[in-house]
């Protein structure tokens, strides 16, 4: 590669993290049965959303609070985990007017 | 012909007046002395005649003295007013001095006791000038000493602020010490200084006290004013914070179908600083300490999450249960969970919490 060429070279446009959407169901252990997550963002946010989820779940009926249905409300996505025998089913959504919504909607 | 200055003795024990008769007749100034019984009568003779001094009694019925202090130097300010008493504690001074007494004396009871009380009576008399301006003084504590130190003065100003007894050294105008309690140095005047009111008194000067502020009083005083800026900064801010809360709480608390509100730290097993009243006996049940620990811990194990995935803030969280709704959000470092009748929608229960939600 020639110098001019090597200075020629277009930058690469900047990488932005895309906002999940999907659903994955997870097991009264943690252990996730079901995805509809891309594998990278499987990695990134189910291990940790799984844990989280299960645990507010049982803390909850240790509290009184027979909860069945937990939202989540991040700037520009909605985590919404309905309880299943023990374990959940969790829905990952862009919220209306966040940049994720928009250009999907475009 | 000088003309001799009035005095008004008041005292309900008519032997005290005879005998303070006695002796501020025989003054250096020949004053003329009157005395009076009761309050009410001190009044009206002080509309009526013009005096120089009031020397009145602390304790009396009805009227007491410093009943009298106050009335006496809002009507008539020029006029110089000494309260004496049998037996002064230190808050009965402070309270008469704030009032704008010129002298606080226990009645004399030996003749050297008497000879002193003379001479200062008859140095305040002195220190009366026709005409100048006279008055209670209201200035903050920075002023009282700046006006010391241009003046050049020498002094020692004793400073109480209810329990709190402080001392300032000024030699020359330049402050020299400061003492309270503990404290000494630049230490005790920055803290003497900081007191929002209390009394002060002008005391002779101790020029053999020793120096241990080299400060100049210019520096001195700038340091202070700048830390009183800071303090009171501070104090706007956490107001507005509070009114901010208050309004917040008010309007959460009379939400639709809100059944109860509790706020405490965003750490876990730190208990709720505040909670509403339960709305009936059931709630109270309801909106216990466990319920205000899951929304901590709860809160701070998704907003970590949302953190470590890169999924944003964390805004607010909503719960739907079989018996009762919950939401939680927080403001700075406080979280807030409320508890929700289980007729609201989910859509309900978001509109309310998500008001708590202040983006940053």
């Amino acid at each position: 590669m020639s110098l001019f060429t090597w200075s020629r070279k277009k930058p690469r446009p900047a990488t932005i993290p895309r906002t999940p959407k999907g659903a994955f169901t997870v097991d009264s252990s943690g252990q996730v049965v079901m995805t509809t997550l891309p594998a990278a963002m499987a990695a990134r946010v189910q291990g940790p959303l799984c844990e989280a989820i299960i645990s507010a779940f049982r803390d909850a009926h240790r509290a009184q609070l027979a909860l069945t249905e937990l939202t989540f409300n991040f700037q520009g996505l909605r985590v919404t985990a309905r309880e299943l025998r023990g374990g959940a089913i969790v829905f990952l959504y862009p919220i209306a007017g966040s940049p994720e919504a928009t250009r999907q909607a475009t | 012909m000088p003309i001799s200055p009035k005095i008004l003795l008041l005292d309900d024990e008519t032997d005290v007046l005879e005998r303070f008769r006695g002796a501020l007749s025989g003054l250096r100034s020949r004053p003329v002395v009157e005395t009076c019984t009761s309050g009410a009568k001190a009044m009206s003779l002080l509309e009526s005649e013009n005096f120089s001094l009031l020397v009145t009694d602390l304790h009396m019925p009805g009227m007491d003295g410093l009943q009298v202090a106050t009335i006496v130097r809002r009507k008539f300010p020029q006029l110089r007013l000494v309260v004496m008493t049998n037996g002064i504690d230190s808050s009965l001074r402070s309270r008469a001095y704030s009032l704008g007494v010129d002298l606080v004396w226990e009645k004399p009871g030996t003749k050297e006791e008497l000879g002193l009380f003379q001479s200062c009576v008859e140095s305040l008399l002195d220190e009366i000038q026709p005409g100048g301006f006279q008055g209670v003084q209201t200035k903050s504590l920075v002023d009282l000493v700046q006006l010391e130190c241009l003046s050049r003065s020498s002094s020692l100003l004793r400073l109480t602020n209810g329990d709190e007894e402080g001392f300032i050294w000024i030699h020359h105008g330049e402050v020299m010490d400061a003492e309270l309690g503990s404290l000494e140095g630049e230490a005790a005047f920055n803290r003497i200084l900081r007191w929002a009111n209390g009394s002060f008194e002008i005391l002779p000067a101790q020029p053999d006290r020793a120096r241990r502020i080299e400060q100049s009083w210019q520096g001195l005083l700038l340091n202070t004013a700048q830390e009183i800026d800071e303090m009171r900064g501070a104090a706007a801010v956490a107001a507005v914070e509070d009114e901010f809360d208050t309004a917040l709480w008010h309007a959460l608390s009379s939400a639709e179908g809100v059944e109860f509100v509790m706020s405490g730290q965003k750490a876990s097993g730190i208990p709720a600083s505040r909670r509403t009243a339960p709305k009936t006996p059931e709630v109270e049940a309801k909106g216990d300490d466990a319920v205000l620990a899951w929304a901590q811990k709860t809160w701070s194990a998704i907003e970590k999450v949302g953190q470590d995935a890169g999924l944003g803030p964390l805004c607010h969280v909503e719960g739907i249960g079989r018996q009762r709704h919950v939401g939680i959000s927080a403001v700075d470092e406080t979280i807030v969970c409320m508890g929700f009748n289980r007729k609201l929608s989910a859509e309900q229960v978001r509109a309310t919490t998500s008001k708590i939600h202040q983006p940053a």
